[in-house]
């Protein structure tokens, strides 16, 4: 089952998950932290993962990504 | 999903400092207008580590009003220089009205005159999506808590930032390359080496190659230390907090300040597109692109500034022409064109090219091994600091890359050049 699962304690706010999300997934409002806005259109791609505090990961992908921070 | 069964003619998605001057001057045009951010409160949080303008002046110029200086402007700045690994100074370029500012209180005074001037705020409101009826913009969706509703417009000004949800939804492209900042606010500095003057400082650091490393100092004993890198850069998986502690560790090393005693006061981070996937296109039918959202080469800064100056002028000369469009009963691309054309004047003294080679010449700096960085910073630390404030768009790129490039003719370096 696909899940986004944010660390809050590691989170920034530095807004990359936003940004990077082609489906509008995460979002920041109100405080800095990232939170899940959408998750029923999550297509676990991964690219979140990439976050630089490593504090997204994301279950249910099909396979892992081969890079991260490469 | 309801109808609110307003109108208007403008709808302004964000309210920042693109967004409050869009509003501001599609309001004072004649456009009924609405700005709508998802924030709770203009300016905050900050994703602006750095928060340094290097002319108050003529920002207020661009705005068309006068800051209270006493509430926005925090410490004087008398310009930026380079410091070489070894830890010297060079290259100082000075700035005519340069300060360290409060940069909320910038955005609130930005978005208060917006207000005096009528345009509707609604704050804590999220831009959902567009509505188009027969293919033109008639209105926007918007969410409050949990409610949605629609209300009716005739252009959309999307000043939503970096992450622009709302150019995602027309044909116009948007910027995709990502850099990550992360700044503190320390308190309780001690220099160790006196200054006369201070200025905004850019470190180049052996340990972190290609990252931009600054110093932004924000009182006598206080300073604002930051990274911004691209997310390529890292290749052995370490986080931002941790790419922070080196760039500490390296300014402890060459003993310029004494952190010892320093309290930190605030943590700020943001992200920031490169100018690599610019749009190309700032307007279509019944839409419009400015500050971040219209991220192009022109401006060429690309390092997680937010690009304040840039962001009010653009978001003014897209509000006045918004309004005139309105006037005219013409939304077309072709009448909203009239804002790129008029940024294009303004920026005319420069190609795509010719910034791009600027850029390449910035990053071959910061890549090249530390001892070709110190005899750089002493030979052309000066042409190099014009070319950081040319890509913070402040000035023209006069002459300093061709003197630039004939250094590097005369002192051929092995390192890799310009990050791709």
């Amino acid at each position: 089952m696909i899940n986004v699962i944010i660390n809050a304690d590691l989170c920034i706010g530095c807004r990359f998950c936003a940004i990077a999300c082609p489906e509008e997934v995460l979002d920041l409002r109100s405080d800095v932290l990232a939170f899940v806005a959408d998750l029923p259109s999550c297509t676990a791609c991964g690219i979140c993962e990439r976050c630089p505090e490593k504090a997204i990961i994301v279950t249910g992908k099909k396979k892992q990504r081969k890079t991260e921070h490469a | 999903m309801n109808s609110l069964n307003k109108s208007y003619d403008v709808v302004v998605v964000g309210c920042g400092p693109a967004g409050a001057m869009a509003g501001k001057y599609a309001a004072r045009n004649g456009a009924k207008t609405l700005v709508v951010d998802k924030k709770r409160e203009v300016g905050l949080p900050v994703f602006d580590s750095a928060s340094v303008i290097y002319d108050l002046a003529e920002l207020e110029a661009a705005a068309g009003f006068k800051f209270d200086r006493a509430k926005v402007a925090e410490y004087k700045l008398a310009g930026n220089a380079f410091i070489s690994p070894s830890g010297k100074y060079g290259g100082m370029q000075e700035w005519v009205d340069g300060y360290g500012v409060r940069r909320p209180d910038l955005e609130k005074a930005l978005a208060v005159s917006a207000g005096r001037d009528g345009a509707e705020i609604w704050m804590d409101t999220k831009f959902l999506d567009i509505i188009r009826e027969n293919g033109k913009v008639a209105g926007v969706v918007l969410q409050k808590g949990a409610e949605r509703f629609s209300v009716a417009c005739k252009v959309i000004i999307a000043a939503d930032g970096v992450y622009s949800r709302v150019s995602k939804r027309t044909k116009l492209k948007v910027p995709g390359d990502t850099f990550v900042s992360l700044g503190k606010d320390l308190v309780g500095v001690k220099r160790l080496i006196p200054v006369e003057k201070a200025f905004y400082e850019l470190y180049l650091v052996p340990q972190l190659a290609g990252f931009f490393c600054w110093v932004a100092p924000r009182g006598d004993d206080r300073f604002g230390v930051g990274v911004a890198y691209q997310l390529e850069l890292v290749k052995t998986g370490e986080t931002a907090r941790e790419i922070h502690a080196k760039f500490m560790e390296h300014l402890k090393s060459i003993g310029r300040y004494d952190f010892s005693g320093a309290a930190e006061v605030s943590m700020m981070s943001g992200s920031s597109t490169t100018v690599k996937h610019a749009a190309e296109k700032l307007v279509e039918d019944g839409v419009m692109l400015v500050g971040d959202a219209a991220w192009r080469p022109l401006f060429g800064s690309n390092w997680g500034s937010p690009g304040v100056p840039t962001a009010v002028m653009t978001g003014r000369m897209a509000g006045e022409t918004a309004a005139e469009a309105i006037k005219k009963g013409d939304v077309s691309e072709k009448t909203l064109g009239g804002y790129p054309a008029k940024l294009d004047a303004t920026f005319k003294d420069h190609t795509k090219a010719e910034i791009v080679e600027a850029r390449e010449y910035y990053f071959k700096l910061l890549h090249s091994d530390p001892k070709k960085q110190d005899e750089a910073i002493a030979a052309i630390g000066d042409q190099y600091s014009r070319l950081h404030l040319y890509l913070r768009g402040a000035m023209p790129l006069a002459d300093c890359v061709p003197k630039i490039k004939e250094w590097w003719a005369k002192n051929p370096t092995s390192t890799p050049s310009a990050v791709k």
